[in-house]
């Protein structure tokens, strides 16, 4: 990845920002305690709000068909943002469980949703119709049948990792065989991983390989791979700072890049896919001179 | 511990100082909507994570009435006895008829969809108001197939006219706009505003407009009904709150669950219902409801 510098664009918002993703054309991404998806336009260079009431959604994700799906935590669901402007619930449990709050999210190239799932103290405001899922994990949504445009078709659910205490961010390798995902343990000292698990070609996930153990006080977000391979990691390192983190498919680090700000998540995007783009805490969106080669999407 | 508490002689000559609250049906999801059908004699309540309609009478117990039911929240009868719900999170308000289809009366206001439908109260010339919350699209376990995409972000009471089918906004002065009801006269229409926790009270012109909206009680809950005398019983804090037309707090009735609605009912309207977490209860009154 040949990013090695971030510069800040585009207005700085009061609330944290999370969930980048590229459209092709610009950047989705989330403002989720203002319950804003905003994009930026690579033409014209500005921001404009593209869908409100999204109640606290923070990932979002292309399928290969184009749909739009995102991660609306605090409302416990994954949700398909139609290109008409309507908002569709994927309705799916897993052993009759609700799930908990959707963190972030990939699309395969089968158009199944790996997402990870983790539940909060404050996860649940007002009524709730189900109890806690008891476990932190990877889920898969994969469609059984599709009935048109209008409703979110039948999903079923499926509970892929059974390792993992915190998911946070998740992305595939470009060949989709690889699954990473950034996990954090529950009890102290809190430290954060970086996972990979191999798919099969059935899609069955294999154990988990910590390829890097970050050490006390980084704290692991959402991740994007290039089309090489390599893994840009959002880490937090303090209340106001932070850095990208650029590994290979071992874990080694490639190299750092420092932020006055903490990062929450990443995509690839812009000009040929080559640009970083990075989400923060504290409201302002960072992209990356896009170098000479070609990378590939993050997400879709 | 008794159920009730006494805060004044006001009260001793609305509720017994020995009434009890009774446990009439349990193990629901999320219980709402209570409506009583003085023709039959039973009590309609909805489970709305649970998607049904559920029945009660002294003869049968609790059973099943409809099951689908869109995730509905508030019921009421209109005067020729067909059952009208707020319809939530199916987004539109319906109606249904003496052979059991459904009539959809509302899904629009303005060019788009409505909201959440929440709690429902119909005039007796037959418009119907109901409040048109957000809220429905962000709480887990109440969805539906629908669209969930909120395109007025905001909340208000609206209203629709039986004689045009239109809808029209009553006002968008009701904050978090959850219980709603007339006073018996219809002369003021009650809407609680279950998340700053008052009831307002707005007056009702001759053409059903409303003005002069103003909290009439704090403290309150998320549901209102009112008794002939025009005292105002209210979902509260501990179970249910009486207050006086002036909105003085004459006492209050305990249930052991969260309170989310009540309706009057029985015979001579005398019963309370109240549903709250996953239960109905109901506790005799020596006043009379207004009847829906």
């Amino acid at each position: 990845m040949g990013a090695s510098r971030l510069e800040p664009f585009g207005q700085r918002f009061e609330d944290g920002l999370d969930g980048p993703a590229w459209d092709g054309s610009g950047l989705l991404f989330c403002v989720p305690r203002r319950n804003e998806i905003r994009r930026w336009d690579e033409g014209s260079r500005e921001i404009a709000l593209a869908r409100w009431a999204t109640v606290r959604t923070r990932g979002l994700a292309f399928a290969p068909d184009g749909r739009l799906y995102g991660a609306q935590a605090r409302a416990r669901r994954v949700m398909w943002f139609a290109d008409d402007g309507a908002s569709y619930f994927l309705n799916a449990t897993l052993d009759g469980q609700r799930h908990n709050d959707p963190q972030d999210l990939v699309v395969d190239s089968g158009g199944r949703i790996w997402f990870t799932d983790h539940y909060a103290e404050e996860s649940i405001p007002g009524p709730v119709g189900y109890p806690p899922m008891p476990h932190s994990s990877v889920l898969r949504l994969v469609e059984r049948k599709r009935r048109n445009d209008r409703v979110a078709g039948e999903w079923t659910l499926e509970r892929m990792t059974f390792d993992t205490t915190a998911p946070s961010g998740i992305a595939l390798a470009p060949d989709h065989r690889t699954l990473y995902v950034a996990d954090r343990s529950t009890s102290e000292p809190v430290v954060s991983t970086l996972k990979a698990y191999k798919i099969s070609r059935q899609g069955v996930l294999g154990p988990p390989k910590v390829t890097r153990k970050f050490p006390i006080g980084q704290h692991a977000g959402g991740l994007c791979v290039d089309r090489h391979g390599e893994i840009a990691i959002a880490i937090s390192t303090g209340e106001n700072t932070g850095c990208i983190v650029i590994v290979d498919a071992d874990g080694a680090v490639q190299h750092e890049i420092e932020l006055a700000d903490r990062p929450t998540n990443c995509c690839l995007g812009g000009p040929q896919n080559a640009t970083l783009f990075v989400t923060t805490e504290g409201g302002q969106l960072y992209r990356s001179e896009p170098p000479r080669e070609e990378t590939p999407r993050k997400k879709g | 511990m008794a159920d009730v508490e006494s805060g004044s002689p006001e009260f001793d000559r609305l509720i017994a100082a020995d009434a009890v609250v009774e446990l009439l049906s349990t193990g629901h999801l999320f219980t709402e909507g209570p409506v009583w059908n003085a023709r039959d004699s039973f009590v309609l309540w909805v489970d709305i994570a649970g998607d049904t309609i559920w029945k009660w009478s002294p003869d049968s117990g609790a059973s099943v009435f409809m099951k689908p039911s869109g995730k509905a929240n508030g019921l009421t009868f209109d005067r020729q006895g067909r059952l009208v719900a707020a319809g939530w999170t199916s987004r539109k308000v319906w109606r249904r008829e003496h052979d059991g289809s459904i009539t959809t009366l509302a899904t629009h206001f303005d060019g788009m969809k409505i909201n959440t439908p929440n709690d429902i109260v119909i005039r007796s010339d037959g418009s119907i108001y109901w409040t048109d919350g957000t809220s429905g699209t962000r709480h887990p376990g109440f969805e539906t197939s629908e669209d969930l995409q909120v395109y007025r972000n905001s909340n208000a009471v609206l209203r629709w006219d039986p004689t045009t089918n239109d809808v029209t906004m009553a006002t968008d002065e009701a904050g978090s706009c959850n219980g709603i009801a007339f006073s018996p006269d219809e002369s003021i229409l009650y809407v609680n505003d279950s998340t700053a926790r008052y009831l307002k009270a707005f007056d009702v012109a001759a053409d059903g407009t409303l003005s002069n909206g103003r909290v009439f009680a704090n403290d309150t809950g998320s549901a209102t009904k009112v008794d002939v005398a025009g005292n105002v019983f209210c979902t509260g804090k501990g179970g249910v709150h009486v207050l006086d037309s002036n909105g003085r707090l004459l006492g209050r009735i305990f249930v052991p669950e969260k309170g989310s609605n009540l309706a009057w009912g029985g015979d001579g309207n005398q019963t309370l219902f109240v549903t709250a977490g996953k239960s109905l209860y109901r506790v005799p009154t020596l006043t009379q409801g207004v009847a829906v």
